[in-house]
């Protein structure tokens, strides 16, 4: 418990004056700023379903936002042990495995602090924009859990690259192409969607559009029933994935 | 002297990965904007206008900036490790000419980015069977984009130049394109450097959003460029360097 304490408070200074919360603050803000753009002229129609309109819009903002936004963080945080060719050293002091946990740990921070602040603003603007959509608390939570758990996973593939390639230039990349195949994925066929790792922003979206009905007037929303079992077997998934980077990692020769 | 930092910059391009940053991510929109296209035929009618408006909506709006921010992270990148900093500022070359031959080595490879965007996109109009050459308004639009590409490249460069990080100017790039698509909303695109692209490109809509006269979209992007080139080559001679 001392030793995990002590890899807890190593990477903690570490991140002393490198404002890494401007990065998830920074996007938060913008998300918050493109949302009132939009809200601001919602008509009394509109805000009977305020909400479902945040959840859906913010599950397209996801996947344009979040790959490039866990990107930079997993590079900001990784890059420091890169630049200064500090692994010899910090393999006398930590094991290679404990060390790609924090490291991972402290980056799902700044995805928490992100997921959290989108979805308490959702809460926010119904209140200040007045929505007359009754507030459901599962639905908030389904969104929260859903947006974290897939930032979680790309967030491990951004991690994986980063403390792996001498040159950044990679994981940025895989994060730029990622937000565009997650983004076109969207307009595609479900299975289609689902091949595509950067896509499921949407597939677990608790509210979608019905494309036919929008065609003929306004947006038509609704809300889905949530795939619990298709998101277990995500989250499954997703942590063999980790164990499998974390895997390959251990490999690296230092 | 410029030519010569020109030169030297064309030689830390060699073998880089910057290639395939320059090749793969343009593929992404084709293929899939081409596949959107034939899914939505009754909807879109206007043939070559209309993959057009699919190719490039969403490259142009949010990737095309971060992608020109990937290039110049890339091109400082070599200049903030191994105490390269002290190498370049005591290099017997004026700051001014170290500044514009990056940009000049960014803006080589943004006009290779956007000539292989126009080659995929003619590839898949043929492939959607679309009748013809594709539509000279289309080049015209390409190359407009390019231009749009010197204002982001200097203020990309400038921002690689002052932030250490790889990473950050990059997402600076993401913040900056998706506010520009609230400029262009309100008919201000002329205004923000990175809503240039979007208007140059013509991405959203079949007819010119600049209404046929360039000329204040030329002003626009020669304001971006002196004001940028200004400040970083400022910079550059007053500022110390942290190697």
């Amino acid at each position: 418990m001392r030793t995990k304490q002590r890899l807890f408070w190593a990477e903690q200074k570490k991140m002393k004056r490198r404002f890494v919360w401007l990065v998830p603050i920074g996007f938060a803000a913008l998300l918050m700023l493109w949302s009132m753009a939009n809200i601001r002229n919602f008509t009394d129609a509109d805000r009977a379903f305020g909400y479902a309109y945040l959840f859906y819009s913010y599950c397209v903002m996801n996947a344009i936002f979040m790959p490039v936004m866990l990107a930079v963080v997993a590079s900001r945080l990784c890059d420091m042990e890169i630049k200064g060719n500090t692994w010899k050293l910090l393999y006398t002091m930590e094991k290679p495995g404990s060390f790609y946990d924090i490291k991972f740990f402290f980056e799902c921070r700044y995805l928490v602090c992100f997921t959290a602040a989108e979805t308490l603003g959702i809460l926010l603007f119904g209140k200040l924009f007045g929505f007359t959509e009754p507030v459901q608390a599962g639905r908030f939570l389904l969104h929260f859990l859903a947006i974290t758990a897939v930032g979680a996973v790309l967030l491990g593939i951004q991690h994986l690259l980063s403390l792996m390639s001498d040159n950044q230039i990679i994981p940025l990349l895989v994060g730029i192409a990622g937000g565009f195949l997650g983004l076109f994925s969207m307009y595609f066929p479900r299975i289609v969607n689902q091949l595509v790792i950067w896509g499921y922003f949407s597939i677990f979206s608790v509210a979608a559009v019905d494309w036919e009905k929008t065609a003929n007037g306004g947006m038509a929303l609704y809300y889905v029933d949530f795939p619990e079992v298709q998101f277990a077997v995500f989250l499954l998934a997703g942590a063999g994935l980790y164990l499998a980077e974390r895997w390959i990692y251990l490999r690296k020769e230092v | 002297m410029l030519i010569k930092c020109i030169k030297a910059e064309n030689m830390k391009l060699k073998h880089s990965c910057i290639w395939i940053a320059c090749v793969a991510v343009p593929v992404i929109p084709a293929i899939m904007g081409t596949f959107n296209y034939l899914n939505n035929l009754g909807m879109l009618t206007e043939g070559w206008y209309s993959l057009w408006t699919q190719h490039t909506l969403f490259y142009s709006w949010l990737f095309y900036s971060p992608l020109i921010a990937l290039y110049c992270s890339w091109l400082w990148r070599l200049e903030h490790l191994n105490h390269n900093w002290n190498v370049l500022m005591t290099a017997p070359v004026p700051v001014r000419d170290v500044f514009l031959g990056k940009l000049a080595v960014i803006f080589r490879v943004t006009l290779a980015t956007q000539l292989w965007v126009g080659v995929l996109y003619f590839l898949c109009g043929k492939f959607c069977s679309l009748p013809g050459m594709m539509p000279g308004n289309t080049i015209l639009w390409l190359l407009r984009g390019t231009l749009a590409a010197a204002g982001i490249g200097t203020l990309q460069l400038f921002l690689s130049m002052m932030i250490r990080s790889f990473a950050v100017p990059i997402g600076i790039a993401l913040a900056g394109s998706i506010l520009g698509f609230l400029f262009v909303s309100q008919g201000w695109e002329l205004f923000w450097p990175y809503s240039l692209m979007m208007a140059g490109m013509n991405s959203n809509r079949s007819d010119d959003v600049l209404g046929g006269d360039i000329l204040p979209f030329l002003i626009s992007l020669t304001v971006f460029f002196v004001l940028f080139t200004a400040a970083a080559v400022l910079c550059l001679k007053k500022k110390d360097v942290r190697a």
